[in-house]
């Protein structure tokens, strides 16, 4: 068996030939970090394949899903452990809103890209944001949001993130220094940045993740 | 049976069945009414029509909370008057069960979804949980029998009051004569039924109240002058079985995992989807059948699932609508670029194609000789924006599209808005 065989089954969406190279890998007392290393190599292909359309929702939820099952068969030979990330983004869907369905997408597609996330869940209060990122000091505070009654809460949230000096104040034409604040949805317009006062938006998980990587990367130049 | 109106595009514009205030009324329905249709027919209207397409735009409009809009049927009449009052509507484009009584949910404990006072806090609107009822397991059960499924399933599952119903006698089993009797009965001196019994007879008796207060409003209003766009509604069979049964992880999972399973289940669905939106539409004497499309969007599923699990079905809806000479209103949620090839095999007839985020030019070149476009600005820019941005958005759309087949209308529902945005998207066009 080639180390690519699980790469493969993964970017293949081969589900129980997947979960079967990586018990046998297992079994036979490889080290399970190399098989998370597999994991992360399917799904980079998983990714690009959502990003040139030839993947859709369903296969990036499958193969979420397939990964959580080898991912649980791991874990426990899994010593705890501090590993490189990225960047540290804070989620969480806004006030008054219950939508998860992308807030998910995006914790997933951050996790898989090295990021350290934070899930806070779904209409999460505006202090418990604050919290939050005086806590984890993030990059990042991404806020999603489906109804219309988020783009309030998503400004309310920044403001307070503003008022307590987590973040700076908003450039009307450019980027804030430092931490920066992203929103996502299905009805998140240019418009709605502009009125919540965020530095990017997106309305799709990969995009996100595009989007922090250049934000971090620009960032990485100035230092 | 009860014989119920059987509702036409002509019947609709001739206003049939309205007791109309007065003859002005009258004639103002019927030139409201021909715009509109000619715009359906694409047969040049004197202008393009608006549909401010809305849910709770009305309460938030006359400065009330869903909450209150929920709970007071009073405040919610007064709030929609209000609406018709200022806008000088061309259509109402919003109908009674859009916004029920929080008292009917709540005597059954509906969970299905969360509502203001009721999981949702009192200045947001209502918002649909992911149920989780039916599992990939079920299927079986469910194709076997789709109503028992949903009495003695669903039912017990998404109505906390209705517990009892998983009791419910088998229909079945009426077909045995006389030894039917005492199986069909028995449950029903069971105190779990009589106890399901009890909270539907006070959630239908609330409902029923609704009606006589929010629905006489209606009527109230189309009487003045103001033809009614919505009549009955139905949904895509792919989106019954993921909206209402499996969730939308669990149908897109279902894709993946049983496809062939999901496929007969959807089909199963396919015939209820067409009688939902006949008796809707004839019950309420209207011919405009909505059909909010969920789950089949660009990104939802590839090119190959939406022709296959998707589309056909829906395709299938859409054609025996029409036969029954009704208008089915397609409201194409997030983007369709993508299915806009598969859409140009329509089935013939007049019809509505409303879109919320796809590109209208490509729209109008790929079915707009074929249907009538409707959509699409956007509520972020009625939200957040100013009059002139909206003015400029939307005659921009009108040039877009063509002034002949076209609706001018949000992107989706309005809830909160700005009503000096809303005012210039109407006024833009007259």
């Amino acid at each position: 068996m080639s180390m690519d065989d699980l790469v493969h089954a993964l970017a293949e969406l081969e589900e129980e030939r997947a979960v079967q190279i990586a018990e046998e890998r297992l079994d036979a007392g490889e080290d399970p970090l190399d098989i998370l290393d597999d994991l992360k190599k399917g799904m980079r292909i998983v990714g690009d394949r959502y990003e040139a359309e030839d993947y859709f929702i369903p296969d990036l939820m499958y193969a979420g899903d397939i990964i959580e099952q080898i991912s649980g068969l791991i874990q426990e030979e899994l010593p705890e452990q501090e590993e490189d990330t990225v960047g540290t983004v804070v989620l969480g869907t806004v006030k008054d809103d219950i939508h998860d369905i992308g807030k998910d997408l995006v914790y997933f597609m951050f996790d898989l890209n090295g990021f350290d996330v934070i899930d806070l869940g779904i209409d999460v209060p505006v202090e418990t944001f604050v919290d939050a990122v005086e806590e984890h000091d993030p990059d990042i505070v991404a806020l999603s949001g489906f109804l219309t009654a988020a783009f309030d809460s998503m400004k309310e949230t920044v403001e307070a993130l503003e008022e307590t000096g987590l973040i700076e104040e908003f450039e009307e034409d450019g980027l804030r220094e430092g931490r920066k604040v992203m929103i996502g949805g299905g009805q998140i317009t240019d418009d709605v940045r502009e009125y919540v006062r965020a530095d990017g938006f997106e309305t799709d998980a990969p995009g996100g993740v595009k989007l922090a990587k250049e934000w971090l990367q620009a960032e990485a130049e100035v230092v | 049976m009860m014989s119920l109106p059987e509702p036409t595009l002509e019947s609709w514009i001739g206003g049939e069945g309205i007791d109309f205030e007065d003859e002005a009324a009258r004639e103002q329905y019927r030139t409201r009414a021909q715009r509109y249709a000619d715009a359906i027919l694409r047969e040049e209207p004197d202008r393009v029509p608006v549909a401010v397409l809305s849910t709770f735009y009305p309460a938030f409009h006359h400065g009330i909370t869903p909450e209150t809009a929920m709970n007071d049927g009073e405040q919610l009449s007064a709030a929609l008057l209000h609406f018709v009052e200022d806008l000088d509507l061309d259509v109402l484009a919003w109908s009674t069960p859009l916004v029920p009584s929080a008292r009917s949910l709540e005597a059954v404990d509906y969970r299905g979804f969360d509502w203001p006072g009721d999981g949702s806090s009192p200045e947001t609107v209502y918002q649909a949980k992911e149920p989780d009822s039916m599992t990939a397991e079920d299927y079986d059960a469910f194709i076997r029998d789709p109503t028992d499924y949903l009495i003695r399933n669903y039912l017990p599952a998404t109505f906390g009051e209705l517990e009892g119903m998983a009791q419910f006698p088998q229909l079945i089993s009426l077909s045995l004569g006389i030894a039917s009797v005492h199986p069909f009965v028995l449950p029903f001196g069971l105190p779990e039924v009589q106890e399901a019994l009890d909270a539907l007879e006070e959630a239908g008796e609330a409902a029923l109240e609704w009606e006589g207060i929010v629905g006489a409003t209606v009527e109230e209003i189309v009487a003045s002058g103001h033809p009614q766009s919505v009549g009955g509604i139905t949904l895509a069979p792919y989106d019954m079985l993921g909206d209402m049964f499996r969730g939308t992880r669990g149908i897109m999972m279902d894709l993946k995992r049983q496809p062939d399973t999901l496929l007969e289940a959807v089909e199963r669905l396919t015939p209820w989807a067409i009688e939902l939106g006949i008796t809707t539409a004839r019950v309420n004497n209207n011919p405009h059948v909505f059909i909010p499309l969920h789950k089949g969007a660009d990104r939802f599923m590839s090119q190959d699932e939406f022709e296959e699990f998707y589309w056909p079905q829906l395709r299938e809806v859409i054609e025996a609508l029409l036969e029954e000479g009704l208008v089915p209103w397609l409201f194409a949620e997030g983007s369709y670029e993508n299915r806009l090839e598969s859409l140009t095999d329509l089935p013939n007839g007049p019809m509505v194609w409303h879109f919320q985020n796809t590109d209208m030019s490509m729209a109008a070149e790929a079915i707009g000789d074929q249907a009538c476009i409707a959509g699409n600005v956007p509520t972020s820019l009625l939200y957040t924006s100013d009059p002139e941005a909206v003015r400029d958005y939307s005659r921009n759309l009108v040039e877009t599209v063509g002034e002949n087949g076209f609706i001018l209308a949000p992107g989706v529902g309005l809830d909160e808005a700005k009503p000096e945005n809303v005012r210039a998207m109407v006024n833009s066009v007259r």
